[in-house]
């Protein structure tokens, strides 16, 4: 999942390291989570800046550290510590990133017409099962144009944008990550599956759940 | 007020983190039971005057984010690197709307701000730097570090540099009371529950570091339709089996409170190895408070004109409930 996520990430297409959208001062803030199903270790980082694989920091947060999650400038110390190169904030950025950040200063919208818009958020995730049985998730972001700075989504909170567990399966989201965070969406689509959905009719419960409970769209 | 749900008996918890088993003077016993109280107390009011489980839960914790006993607010512990990085979430289980801040500095009220995320942006969770521009936005005043931390606890910090020997000897027991996160629940006379936690976290943690306390369904969850939860203990193993959020399901699928926590618990030390405790009610006013049991963890449960709390494994008193209210 590592592996195919950095590619994403490389994507100038995808909202998630090389593409990710601005926050509210002109900056890249990325966010990502991996997890490890067989022993439901994970790593994640939030609002770390100027790194070109965030997916990949997070593994080392889990391989490395006593820790789960690193935020801020922590995590950019902890990238530094590993020795991971610092590239200028120009290169994340695109010109459809920068567009979208000055229409919003234009216009002024607000985060849920943009988000109605559907302006910048594509999220990057991936979910896998090996020949052992282990599953795995990850998930890489941008977040949303124009957040507010330091803002934290769904994506690296553990349990609302991704989930894996060997003895039910993995999970990766993408969508409003304010409503994902409400009902903590990748943990209600594996509770549903523990209960003995099928991965797709525990996707389908979870989606309709989170509609009718707070109002939120998304994908997992 | 008017509501559609008929009235019923409001309830609040609160718990003042649950650390290893020490001996500590039966002065600071008294003080963390004392503490608890108090926080209850200020919670528990504002649900008897009519208020909402919401403002009760950040009415208990901001008692306790203002006493140094805890590990919030003042009192919290200083990362490896000296500085106070403190976290916090509140949750309403009515519109299940959260606010959370992580790795906020130089603030009292981390769970006031808190709220404010969630009354007042479209975001659920700011962290770091971030967060603090808020707080300034918002007008909360700096507070230096040296206020937010007590001496005894900075000396702890310079002996304990690296986090990885200041986690292997906290969670063996036998040392300190190191990572003691405050928490609430609540449910009022409208059948709306809420939580609250907030925490200075680990001490000598690496800078950055989140635990469960701002993370929803790891730290605590709320929701009427089920109950609220909020955990304190090492916050890692809480996040890989997001605690609050199993309990909330056993109880959907109509397990009793106490049996839904005694379930997580058991089941976070067979998965994780993972150890703390957690303070639960159910939408109809069961309560359930436990921690796993090489740990000791001040709590109180305010209920009718009755007050039960304890701190060592299996202590219960009994007390009536303050007049004032």
């Amino acid at each position: 999942v590592e592996t195919s996520v950095r590619i994403l990430e490389d994507d100038v297409v995808f909202d998630a390291g090389t593409g990710s959208v601005l926050n509210s001062a002109g900056d890249v803030e990325m966010d990502a989570i991996i997890m490890d199903g067989r022993s439901l270790r994970a790593g994640s980082v939030a609002c770390v800046q100027n790194i070109a694989h965030p997916v990949s920091l997070a593994r080392q947060v889990m391989e490395k550290t006593d820790h789960t999650m690193i935020v801020g400038e922590g995590a950019n110390l902890f990238a530094k510590e590993l020795g991971i190169p610092q590239v200028p904030p120009d290169q994340l950025v695109t010109d459809i990133a920068r567009q979208q950040w000055e229409e919003y200063h234009k216009y002024k919208r607000a985060v849920n017409e943009l988000f109605d818009s559907q302006l910048g958020h594509d999220t990057v995730g991936a979910v896998a099962v090996d020949s052992e049985g282990n599953v795995a998730c990850a998930t890489s972001t941008g977040g949303i144009t124009a957040k507010r700075v330091g803002r934290v989504g769904d994506s690296p909170v553990i349990g609302c944008g991704a989930y894996a567990d060997n003895e039910t399966g993995a999970v990766s989201c993408t969508g409003h990550g304010e409503a994902i965070m409400s009902v903590t969406l990748a943990r209600t689509v594996t509770f549903n599956m523990e209960q003995g959905s099928s991965a797709q009719s525990a996707a389908d419960k979870s989606i309709v759940y989170m509609k009718n409970r707070v109002d939120g769209t998304g994908g997992v | 007020m008017a509501s559609s749900h008929p009235e019923v008996e409001p309830v609040l918890i609160v718990h003042g983190g649950a650390g290893p088993i020490v001996k500590i003077s039966q002065t600071r016993v008294d003080s963390k039971l004392k503490g608890v109280k108090d926080a209850g107390k200020a919670g528990y009011k504002v649900l008897c005057e009519g208020g909402s489980a919401l403002d009760a839960v950040q009415a208990a914790v901001m008692v306790m984010e203002e006493n140094p006993e805890f590990n919030a607010g003042r009192g919290s512990r200083p990362t490896a690197l000296g500085d106070v990085e403190m976290d916090a979430m509140i949750m309403d289980g009515s519109s299940l709307q959260v606010g959370s801040v992580a790795c906020v500095k130089n603030i009292h009220h981390p769970i006031e701000l808190a709220r404010m995320v969630m009354d007042k942006t479209d975001h659920c969770m700011l962290v770091g730097v971030g967060a603090n521009l808020f707080a300034r936005q918002m007008g909360f005043p700096l507070v230096p570090t040296e206020e937010l931390v007590r001496e005894e606890h900075r000396k702890d910090a310079r002996e304990h540099t690296k986090y990885t020997d200041a986690v292997t000897e906290l969670l063996n027991p036998g040392k300190d009371d190191s990572h003691d996160t405050v928490g609430a629940v609540a449910l009022d006379a409208q059948g709306n529950v809420a939580f609250a936690t907030s925490t200075g976290g680990i001490r000598s943690q690496l800078p950055g570091r989140v635990g469960d306390s701002p993370l929803v369904g790891c730290g605590g969850y709320a929701d009427n339709d089920i109950g609220a939860v909020t955990c304190t203990g090492h916050g890692e193993s809480f996040m890989k089996c997001t605690i609050p959020t199993r309990i909330l399901n056993k109880m959907e699928q109509g397990v009793s409170v106490a049996d839904a926590t005694d379930e997580a618990l058991t089941y976070m030390k067979r998965r994780v190895n993972g150890t703390g405790g957690c303070i639960v009610i159910g939408r109809d006013g069961q309560t359930a408070v436990k921690c796993t049991d090489n740990r000791m963890m001040p709590w109180a449960i305010f209920q009718g004109d009755k007050v039960k709390f304890g701190i060592n494994q299996g202590e219960q008193f009994e007390g009536t409930c303050i007049s004032q209210v």
